[in-house]
């Protein structure tokens, strides 16, 4: 009986549950099969699948990157730590991540004259404000050579660069009013209609909020306020939606965290275990369910480091 | 299992019997093997299905020409644990353990003929697991493809690719 054959459309679904670097080889198989994969509509059916991810970790002064997959930190398995190439050939830059969406990671170079902001959407940039122009927020689509001025941007608004998260369509920036007295507000500023608003905060519940922090959790934005001995985790279920605010748990300091502390929860598991980073300089994972904390067994590269969760995929931001 | 086939092994018939709501379906493997299943089973299979309500009820025997008697009791299997509830993690490693490669790629066409999205979903991820490492010469016998690049194209194309081929294992003869 000659071999029976699979029909190209159920092909498709068994290549889209394929790791980035397999799918990559397998561009050698056929014509039809690399057409298939190098075509965006195949990457966006692959990201829904996405099938590889992992905790990236920069050293900002050792020139380091490094790669553990995200399903080993919150096990007891061992990490297999991945060594990533440094992205910039002239070692004499420190690099920051800005922000990571799409399997797109995007880091900053202190010593460019333009500092970038985020890549957020698969083909655009958004830098935010530079030191001369605090006002200023511009766009950039990949593959053109110009910045559009976003215009109307709220005055006295400054934005914190590295706070810019993806969400929605739009990035979420925390940001310092100076208006008739000082707070914080959110910002988000919608990619496509490049229209910006201010997103509603939680009522933090009479606490003495020393410093906030935002984040994406399980698809929603989220907002850590840090107190003196602790960091409450809140989530917003609707995006938007003041009423949706909804507090997750509260994470107690295990050291003091001095009068500015800088708490970011990278990714919540499905069994409630937290990965925290804790003043860029180490990560935990705390288990909310029984207040315990474990160690994830990402290798410290740096005095100060940065780390995101990055979602491999196929998409490339065709420059 | 070997002994219910026997048992069920009747001559192929297409009788139009009187139907009730808990008449039996009768699907006919490609090899002529009779398996009855319960109207339950035949829902799970939307091409079974769809066959039954054209006919409005009326043949409740069903040929499968495209499907042997050796794959169509795991399809059942399958789609009884499915109705129960009782597809597991445990159950599905279970279910493909004893199966090689190429029996895994007929049940997948099986699933693929009978329309079971349950069963297909779950294939292709057995498949994918076991082509991840594989190297192009099998993934391409495995899916009957020919290459159509030139030996040119082809050497370039893995050139710029050299970072992709690292850890594959040794082709497998057994499982060609």
């Amino acid at each position: 009986m000659p071999l029976p054959t699979l029909p190209f459309d159920v092909v498709v679904e068994i290549l889209s549950r394929l790791p980035v670097k397999i799918l990559m080889q397998l561009q050698c198989v056929c014509k039809s099969w690399k057409s298939l994969i190098s075509d965006p509509k195949f990457a966006k059916k692959h990201l829904r699948h996405a099938s590889q991810s992992l905790v990236l970790t920069v050293g900002e002064l050792d020139f380091v990157v490094i790669a553990n997959p995200l399903s080993s930190v919150f096990t007891e398995a061992t990490t297999t730590t991945i060594q990533v190439d440094y992205p910039v050939k002239d070692k004499d830059d420190s690099a920051a991540i800005v922000g990571s969406c799409h399997g797109i990671l995007c880091l900053s170079f202190c010593s460019q004259p333009m500092k970038v902001a985020v890549v957020c959407y698969p083909h655009t940039l958004v830098q935010g404000p530079v030191s001369n122009c605090r006002n200023l927020v511009k766009v950039h689509t990949l593959g053109t050579t110009s910045w559009r001025t976003i215009q109307d941007f709220p005055p006295n608004t400054l934005i914190l660069n590295e706070s810019g998260k993806f969400l929605r369509g739009a990035i979420n920036w925390l940001a310092y009013r100076q208006r008739h007295s000082s707070c914080w507000v959110i910002m988000s500023l919608d990619l496509e209609k490049e229209f910006h608003r201010e997103i509603p905060q939680p009522d933090y519940g009479g606490i003495n909020v020393l410093s906030l922090n935002i984040g994406v959790l399980r698809d929603c934005l989220c907002i850590f306020s840090n107190a003196d001995t602790f960091s409450d985790v809140w989530l917003m279920k609707e995006y938007g939606n003041k009423d949706s605010w909804t507090k997750l748990f509260r994470l107690p300091h295990t050291r003091n965290l001095g009068s500015w502390p800088l708490v970011y929860a990278l990714y919540v598991s499905n069994d409630d275990q937290v990965l925290f980073d804790i003043e860029r300089e180490e990560l935990v994972v705390y288990n909310s369910r029984d207040g315990t904390f474990k160690d994830p067994g990402i290798q410290i590269i740096d005095k100060w480091m940065e780390s995101e969760v990055y979602h491999e995929s196929l998409i490339s931001p065709c420059f | 299992m070997a002994e219910e086939v026997s048992s069920q092994m009747n001559s192929l018939s297409i009788s139009e019997t009187n139907p009730s709501s808990s008449a039996t379906i009768s699907l006919v493997s490609g090899d002529d093997i009779v398996f009855k299943v319960e109207p339950t089973i035949a829902k799970e299979m939307e091409t079974v299905q769809s066959f039954i309500d054209e006919t409005d009820g009326k043949i409740t025997t069903i040929p499968l020409p495209n499907i042997s008697s050796h794959d169509l009791p795991y399809v059942i299997e399958y789609c009884e644990k499915s109705i129960a509830g009782k597809i597991t993690k445990e159950f599905e490693a279970e279910f493909v353990k004893k199966l090689n490669n190429e029996e895994v790629k007929e049940l997948f066409l099986a699933a693929n003929y009978l329309n079971i999205k349950k069963l297909l979903d779950f294939l292709s991820q057995v498949i994918a697991d076991r082509i991840a490492n594989k190297s192009v010469e099998y993934v391409r016998r495995y899916f009957g493809i020919e290459n159509d690049f030139t030996p040119e194209e082809e050497a370039k194309l893995r050139e710029e690719l050299a970072w992709t081929f690292t850890g594959v294992d040794p082709d497998d003869e057994d499982e060609n």
